[in-house]
């Protein structure tokens, strides 16, 4: 018989725990405050954190994009936090929108726990899309390759154990 | 306790190299995998593996004893007959286990070619029946036969009987109305089809618009579906598709339907100690479009309950968390044992 897989132990490691506590204990508890707040935050002020999130990933070799994103331009929803960002990427860097333009290539929304999900790689993006939970418009052909990116990134095993149980 | 002297080959997809590494460690016996151009029939934007992440694949395949197939199950295309030689030609260059191969004339190039090299014939051939396996086992030497998902579980066991090359079966993923490798359905809205680019939909004819929680699916501008708030989607091809397909009488009014069929998944789940009691060699999932996380639990799942089926056949039960598991992975609102199970056969 061979083994079914099973988490490593690298959930126990620092990074794993503070996700873990953050993303179970403090995230949900803090939703509907973050969605009154987010919904009078300025997009270019979202778009500008987020990036430098995407620029740490980047930095960190984790988030690389490929070269057919160069040029293109993004639109993240959060829907329960009433997140708005949009940004696009340069030269293999990530960029904020800062006059974000009506219609961006590719337009994604989502719940904060779906997000979240797809970045640790625990939940199928054709699984949330069938249950209408992820919604994906404009050019799919590039969304294809957003998609097929993420999905063939090695994650970090801290990242990948964060927070299980939370949002699937 | 009567464990089955037989077993079954679990045969996972693998659209990446992170989908085959979490396929190997949830258990499959074998991945199947295809190169970045239109000769696999998962021709997907950012799909499918590299030369390089193919070497990795097959070292940590064989490392761990398992083994990766090779699908190059489109048909070559006129003029371009080079482009599906190569990609057989990089398939034993890098020592795969098999290949997976649709068109005779590619099986013809493999055969001469290679002749030691492991010939799968691919679903896409449309073989259903003993002698059409046993002519391509005659002329091109096959191993296996992949099965199209429209025969009973009486017919495939019959196969079995009169046949001596071994029998691959879809055990779970989406399900198509189509008679395998001979769907052009797609190429009348786009021009493109699944046997000829690899994609039934190819992503640049779709387009998603949501409104209001109301979902419009268009295939090179043509209305496929429109979905309610909250309804489940499925992919954007033409057969999924709903469309003015009668009349209410009441109202005068069309009435939107499935006019081929509903979005829907195999699920042979209950059916593994009947597979296994027949002699069917290999057990396949259906999803290399599917994210790593889709490959693992699916694979997981199929692991634990074939090894449940092989230890005691007699008393297995699928497990509701089993059903579970695969269900919420499920295309469409239903799952179904398709064609296996047809009392009026």
């Amino acid at each position: 018989m061979k083994n079914a897989y099973t988490p490593t132990q690298e959930q126990d490691s620092l990074p794993g725990k503070l996700g873990a506590r953050f993303l179970t204990a403090i995230l949900p508890a803090l939703t509907p405050g973050l969605a009154s707040v987010g919904r009078r935050l300025p997009r270019p002020f979202v778009s500008a954190h987020f990036v430098v999130a995407l620029e740490g990933a980047r930095h960190m070799h984790w988030l690389v994009p490929p070269p057919q994103l160069d040029g293109r331009s993004f639109t993240i929803r959060i829907e329960d936090l009433g997140l708005c960002v949009s940004f696009t990427c340069r030269q293999g860097r990530f960029r904020p929108l800062w006059n974000p333009v009506p219609t961006t290539d590719l337009d994604i929304s989502a719940r904060l726990a779906d997000f979240a999900s797809l970045a640790r790689g625990t939940t199928d993006a054709d699984t949330l899309f069938f249950q209408r939970r992820l919604k994906i418009a404009g050019d799919i052909d590039l969304g294809l390759i957003v998609k097929n990116w993420l999905d063939a990134m090695e994650r970090p095993a801290w990242l990948t154990h964060t927070g299980q149980g939370f949002g699937g | 306790m009567q464990p089955s002297s037989r077993t079954i080959e679990l045969v996972a997809p693998a659209g990446s190299l992170a989908a085959l590494k979490i396929a190997l460690q949830a258990g499959a016996d074998a991945v199947y995998l295809g190169l970045q151009n239109a000769t696999n029939a998962r021709n997907f934007s950012g799909l499918n593996f590299s030369e390089a992440h193919l070497r990795s694949g097959v070292e940590l395949a064989h490392h761990m004893g398992r083994k990766v197939l090779f699908a190059i199950n489109t048909f070559p295309q006129a003029g371009r007959v080079a482009e599906w030689r190569a990609a057989v030609d990089v398939a034993h260059s890098l020592e795969a286990d098999a290949v997976i191969i649709a068109d005779p004339g590619l099986l013809a190039y493999a055969r001469d070619r290679y002749p030691d090299m492991r010939l799968h014939l691919s679903v896409q051939s449309s073989a259903t029946h003993a002698d059409a396996i046993e002519f391509m086992r005659e002329q091109f030497g096959i191993r296996r036969a992949v099965l199209p998902r429209v025969l009973t579980l009486a017919e495939i066991e019959k196969l079995i009987r009169q046949t001596s090359v071994e029998i691959e079966v879809f055990g779970f993923g989406s399900l198509c109305v189509m008679a395998e490798g001979r769907c052009l359905l797609s190429s009348y809205a786009t021009g493109e089809s699944p046997n000829s680019h690899g994609v039934c939909s190819p992503a640049h004819a779709v387009r998603w618009h949501d409104q209001d929680g109301h979902l419009e699916a268009r295939l090179n501008d043509i209305l496929i579906d429109r979905y309610a708030p909250g309804e489940p989607a499925a992919y954007p091809t033409l057969c999924k598709g709903r469309f003015a397909a009668g009349i209410d009488r009441s109202t005068d009014a069309d009435m939107a339907d499935h006019a081929l069929e509903e979005p829907t998944s195999l699920n042979a789940l209950s059916l593994l100690p009947r597979l296994l009691g027949m002699g069917v060699s290999a057990l396949k999932i259906e999803g290399r479009q599917r994210s790593p996380a889709y490959v693992g639990q699916v694979t997981a799942t199929l692991r634990a309950a074939l090894d449940s089926a092989q230890a005691d056949p007699a008393r297995f039960a699928a497990r509701p968390e089993w059903q579970f598991s695969l269900s919420r992975h499920a295309e469409g609102s239903q799952v179904t044992q398709g064609a296996f199970e047809r009392p009026w056969k």
